[in-house]
């Protein structure tokens, strides 16, 4: 369970003193991302929507996934950020799910967010590489360890060159794709984070089980996809609202009427739910704290609920209108169905924290 | 530094409290000198408001730190004041908007639990629309003269002092004419009477009638006409030890039910669920200090009651529930449930607080 006696504030004991005050005031700060990092989401938040505007994730609905803009993401340095300074990275994860929250936002219809969490799983099993923030990489959870040629259904692989792999003992390993082998499994759910049928290629690297399992190895992946999943109820809810203050029904905008504000209303405090958990989460899982497993948990299965929540009510708002391909509602949607499930549902995500809750 | 606080803070706690101090524990939790005392020891020695100036009793300390401070508390379950409006809400706003000599007569007994407080607000027509209220108040050379009807007034009958809330002007908007004045309720002309509660979970509270009583001019708070900013004032302060107090009381709902090794999936996904609410509000929480500590803008304190006081129902209706496995109810997760209830009432209902969210924070029209 989450230890809730570990604080961020005041976590240090008498006899674990902290050695100043910046000791006990870095885990404060690890809540809102640092100054230069909020600039830097402010600024991908602007990128991002120039990059992909909704025109373009309907590109890749008409015509497939298509790589060309990963460079620039790889440029700019997005992939670098969470990532330890040995392996050329900048930043904790607390900035790292900031910059992943614009992503979601935007529907990136490329693998960001996967493949950063797939990075912090490969650095959870100290598996870290140089090249973590270049190559887009999958993440699958199999029942068994995978061996080179095998088929595997991959969560947004379309486009990845190398996978991850982690067992429910927590053993991880990272594989080449097979060359030519990334096939569109199901694009039926969100064609623009497809899953994939990937052959596993070469071995690359192994970890055998860590102390602490599945769940603590994933910690970082599930804060990744948690962010992601924020973005993508923020974009849903900021739409339901601005729908509300248009539309007029009854000689009044629908935002007017309470029953609108309401909905509205539970559904931003479901968002801020998930983003508190998510920030927590990713502050601990940046200071490596016993918390760490048991917030991510809560901070996906919170994220997955919020972001279903939000693609909900603005599809209710927009009435039959949403259902149309012509509005970009389905796309978030889409997105947001797709990626909810992905590392454990909601209800199967509090299951577990309740059950790590009762054994620790 | 902050380590510092903490350890001093915990020595303090170790010198006051008496050996074997379980705060779950009912004889602790309804040891009424102990409370009293405790609270009179934890102001004298600078803990009561440690964020608070030295000169007025505090310690100086900054935001973190005195939430560092107020959450060791709650983790240690220190004894609860007897009339906790008195240094939430009260003393804040005297501090805030007192004049000097109103600081100097009411702070240092408010504040060591000597001074007891009522919050006249609520009247039988004016719940959640406060600023509907009634009871007026007639300007007689240095006086007002009061007359009118509060009621839901939580320990009226053991206060000294209350902050009412009278219509000075009832020709301006209504916002606008109303007066906060510290009244004596040992003032000829009033009538305190208890209303039976629907059990002994629920905090007492009364109805108060006003027929001629009369009020000092130097005992307005704020200015005359003022008294609307003198409330939402107030109510702000609390604002901080709301949420730790929801935390903690999820904390203790969830407690009993962690331990217990015959829960359902359908009740662990549940467990599961308020965990992420527990931990939602402490995280929410701090996240709104952090954003206050870094200058930036925090909109999160107009979530965190709803969020807060709906966690604790749920978490006291699921420990009833998880308690009653053999078909029987309890008596002890039953009050807590009981008491649950006031939650979402208090300080702005549930509802009033969702449509302050919508139209505050979410830019969302008034209604009509």
């Amino acid at each position: 369970m989450p230890d809730v006696t570990d604080t961020l504030v005041g976590a240090a004991t008498p006899d674990s003193p902290s050695p100043d005050t910046a000791g006990d005031n870095a885990s404060w700060s690890l809540l809102v991302p640092a100054e230069e990092f909020r600039e830097f989401a402010a600024t991908a938040r602007d990128q991002f929507a120039s990059l992909f505007p909704a025109s373009a994730v309907r590109a890749v609905y008409r015509d497939g996934p298509n790589a060309s803009h990963w460079d620039a993401l790889v440029d700019q340095g997005y992939t670098a950020i969470g990532l330890p300074d040995a392996f050329g990275g900048v930043g904790t994860v607390v900035d790292l799910v900031a910059i992943l929250e614009e992503a979601g936002r935007a529907l990136v219809p490329l693998p960001l967010t996967t493949t950063a969490a797939a990075a912090q799983t490969l650095l959870a099993a100290g598996l870290g590489h140089d090249d973590l923030a270049t190559i887009r990489t999958g993440l699958a959870s199999t029942p068994t360890a995978p061996r080179t040629g095998d088929s595997l259904a991959v969560f947004d692989g379309a486009l990845v060159t190398e996978l991850v792999t982690v067992t429910p003992d927590g053993g991880v390993t990272r594989f080449a794709v097979a060359e030519g082998s990334a096939r569109i499994e199901d694009r039926a759910v969100d064609p623009s984070r497809a899953t994939a049928t990937i052959t596993a290629g070469e071995h690359l690297a192994g970890a055998d089980p860590a102390p602490g399992g599945i769940a603590r190895v994933l910690a970082g992946a599930r804060v990744c996809i948690a962010a992601d999943l924020v973005g993508v109820g923020a974009l849903s809810l900021r739409a339901a609202i601005e729908h509300a203050l248009v539309r007029e029904q009854f000689g009044r905008r629908i935002g007017s009427f309470q029953a609108i504000k309401h909905l509205l209303a539970d559904t931003h405090v479901a968002l801020e739910r998930a983003r508190s958990l998510v920030a927590g989460a990713a502050a601990a899982v940046t200071e490596g704290t016993s918390n760490a497993s048991g917030l991510s948990l809560l901070a996906k299965a919170a994220a997955a609920e919020a972001a279903l929540r939000a693609t909900n009510v603005r599809t209710q708002l927009l009435g039959a209108m949403g259902l149309t391909y012509e509005s970009d509602n389905h796309l978030a949607v889409r997105r947001a169905q797709q990626t909810a499930p992905f590392l454990g549902s909601a209800a199967d995500l509090y299951v577990l924290a309740a059950s790590e809750g009762r054994v620790s | 530094m902050s380590t510092d606080h903490l350890a001093e803070y915990r020595a303090f706690l170790e010198r006051v409290l008496p050996a074997g101090y379980d705060g779950s524990a009912r004889e602790f939790r309804n040891d009424e000198k102990l409370r009293t005392d405790f609270q009179a020891a934890s102001f004298d020695d600078g803990w009561l408001v440690p964020e608070w100036p030295r000169e007025l009793g505090g310690r100086d300390l900054e935001l973190a730190d005195a939430l560092a401070i107020r959450i060791e508390g709650a983790l240690r379950r220190v004894p609860r004041q007897m009339n906790i409006q008195a240094t939430g809400v009260v003393a804040p706003a005297i501090r805030a908007l007192g004049t000097p000599e109103q600081k100097e007569r009411y702070l240092r007994p408010t504040l060591r639990g000597e001074a007891w407080w009522a919050l006249g607000m609520s009247e039988p027509e004016a719940g959640s629309d406060l600023a509907g209220l009634r009871t007026s108040a007639v300007r007689r050379g240095d006086e007002f003269v009061v007359n009118g009807q509060k009621i839901w007034t939580t320990q009226a009958e053991s206060s000294r002092w209350c902050t009412l809330y009278v219509r000075t002007d009832p020709e301006k908007p209504k916002h606008r004419g109303i007066t906060c004045l510290l009244v004596d309720m040992d003032s000829p002309g009033i009538d305190v009477r208890r209303i039976e509660t629907a059990g002994d979970a629920v905090e007492a509270f009364c109805e108060v009638f006003f027929d001629d009583v009369v009020v000092p001019v130097e005992n307005v708070l704020g200015e005359i006409d003022g008294g609307w900013i003198v409330a939402m004032s107030a109510l702000e302060h609390e604002r901080d030890m709301i949420w730790i107090n929801n935390w903690l009381e999820l904390q203790r709902a969830l407690a009993p039910v962690l331990g217990d090794d015959d829960l359902a999936p359908h009740q662990l996904e549940r467990l599961g669920r308020l965990l992420g609410d527990m931990e939602g509000i402490r995280l929410t929480g701090l996240r709104s200090v952090a954003n206050r500590t870094h200058g930036l803008p925090d909109a999160l304190p107009a979530i965190l009651k709803v969020f807060g006081s709906e966690a604790v129902q749920r978490g006291a209706a699921f420990a009833l529930e998880v308690g009653s496995g053999d078909g029987l109810a309890r008596s002890a997760p039953f009050d807590e449930v009981l008491e649950s209830f006031a939650a979402t009432i208090y300080g702005g209902t549930s509802e009033v607080q969702r449509n302050i969210i919508a139209e505050r924070v979410l830019g969302l029209p008034k209604e009509g």
